[in-house]
């Protein structure tokens, strides 16, 4: 059944490099359950032979007319991480993002805020939804506590919302959306190949 | 390729010069990019690297170091130092508030600041004619209008500040593939512009004759602080209600909160490169 999962955002999204995408997100959500990171699992979402993989949209930042969607800077340590972590690990030093010797290895990452986000898949939404639900958060910082969120709703939907999602690259068909060339897995373990996607910020209005 | 080949076949001469003491490495991969020392460039060959006293030694890959790489020949003289007056070279990594573009056929354009034309201006890039006193975003547009830039599709790479922390802007180098998604690479790391959708909303100020409007942050006003978050009904209304084909500049616009900030910053460097 194809369904629209509604989830409540409550702190900024760090957008990874790849857009997060509901196969994966479930995929890291059934490692956890399993308690394995090292096999495949299998996913409560209908495979497409076309797409090459599951049937489940990227992300979509949803606006309401009162709240639009925001551009919001978040302090994190960057990725090339040069942190004195003796001093880090230290619980009376506090670690001033404004400024001082803590302050050349921060970055301000573009983080993105909306009242809700959507996924479309076509699956079994019940499941979908208790798995998405031992995640604790959706982008780059999750584990301190950015794209926090809280599932409102898994209604039916006959859109093909789901479509909204990476291609394989030499489709030859009318996409619902602009086409962009990118590398990417079109499954959570697949190979990287050339895919066609979305851009990376979409959006739409409740 | 890939933008770190890319950065590394327009910085070779910068190595060649510098006469660099590599070392077998002792770790699995480079400390920056997290490339195994099989797939860098120079294969196997790793420069060792202290952050500071009391940091373990790090092994770079050649590429990651080359924005430390000094170079009088090249980039002429930084500074000179002490009583003696020593001239100290100009290395990349050190070019704060200065970019560069990589075209797709791995050449390498500097934009430089007022501070930095002078010290550049003695060398070898800069007699090729490869430095420009402008910010990055404007050299970029003048390459992709008079076609130096070559194809998109085949990649380029766009530095928009060196910065003071080389490494974040090496360990996150990516190239761009399509205007639609342009990555800034700078010293807080990459992050993606819709560079498509800024060339449109220039067309459309051209066509609607808002040229010097789109270039005051009070035009935008509206846009910006919706972006922002916060949302003045209102003002959107009399904003669209004054602003000539409204509708389709909506439409133009970037659906990317952060690319709608400092718009009228933007738009000045595109239209007046256009010019």
């Amino acid at each position: 059944m194809q369904f629209r999962m509604l989830l409540a955002l409550h702190s900024p999204v760090l957008l990874t490099t790849v857009p997060p995408r509901l196969d994966g997100l479930l995929h890291e959500a059934a490692c956890r359950l399993a308690g394995r990171w090292d096999v495949e699992h299998e996913l409560p979402l209908s495979f497409d032979d076309e797409v090459q993989g599951y049937r489940a949209s990227q992300i979509i930042f949803v606006s309401t007319p009162e709240a639009p969607a925001a551009a919001a800077k978040i302090p994190t340590v960057s990725s090339f991480d040069q942190l004195e972590r003796h001093l880090v690990s230290d619980p009376l030093k506090r670690i001033d993002e404004a400024g001082g010797r803590f302050l050349t290895r921060l970055n301000k990452y573009p983080g993105y805020l909306s009242p809700y986000l959507v996924f479309y898949g076509d699956g079994d939404p019940e499941s979908c939804a208790e798995l998405i639900e031992l995640l604790d958060g959706i982008g780059r910082g999750h584990t301190r506590g950015a794209g926090s969120f809280t599932v409102v709703s898994v209604e039916p939907d006959d859109t093909a919302g789901w479509q909204r999602r990476s291609w394989p690259g030499d489709i030859d068909r009318d996409l619902p959306f602009d086409p962009i060339a990118s590398q990417e897995r079109l499954t959570p373990c697949g190979e990287v190949v050339s895919v066609l996607r979305p851009g990376r910020v979409q959006r739409e209005v409740a | 390729m890939d933008a770190y080949s890319r950065f590394h076949a327009a910085t070779t001469r910068l190595r060649e010069v510098a006469d660099l003491q590599s070392v077998t490495p002792e770790t699995g991969a480079c400390a920056c990019c997290g490339r195994p020392w099989a797939s860098v460039e120079d294969s196997a060959l790793a420069i060792p690297y202290v952050y500071g006293s009391g940091f373990a030694k790090q092994y770079l890959c050649t590429t990651c170091y080359s924005p430390k790489i000094g170079s009088f020949d090249e980039l002429g003289i930084g500074s000179r130092r002490g009583p003696n007056k020593i001239p100290v070279p100009v290395m990349l990594g050190m070019m704060t508030g200065c970019g560069a573009v990589i075209t797709s056929s791995n050449q390498l354009f500097l934009a430089v600041n007022e501070g930095f034309r002078l010290r550049v201006e003695d060398g070898a890039l800069a007699a090729k004619g490869r430095v420009y006193r402008t910010d990055p975003l404007s050299l970029l547009m003048a390459l992709y209008s008079d076609g130096r830039l070559g194809d998109p599709k085949e990649g380029f790479v766009y530095i928009s500040n060196f910065g003071r922390k080389s490494l974040v802007l090496m360990g996150a180098l990516r190239m761009t593939t399509d205007l639609r998604e342009l990555w800034d690479n700078s010293d807080t790391g990459a992050s993606c512009t819709d560079l498509s959708a800024l060339l449109d909303v220039a067309r459309w100020a051209r066509e609607n004759d808002h040229v010097t409007q789109a270039q005051k942050s009070g035009f935008w006003q509206p846009i910006t602080t919706a972006a922002r978050g916060k949302l003045d009904q209102d003002a959107l209304t009399r904003w669209l209600a004054k602003t000539p084909n409204a509708r389709e500049l909506v439409h133009r616009l970037p659906s990317d909160p952060h690319d709608r900030l400092g718009l009228h910053k933007k738009m000045e460097k595109i239209l007046q490169a256009a010019q």
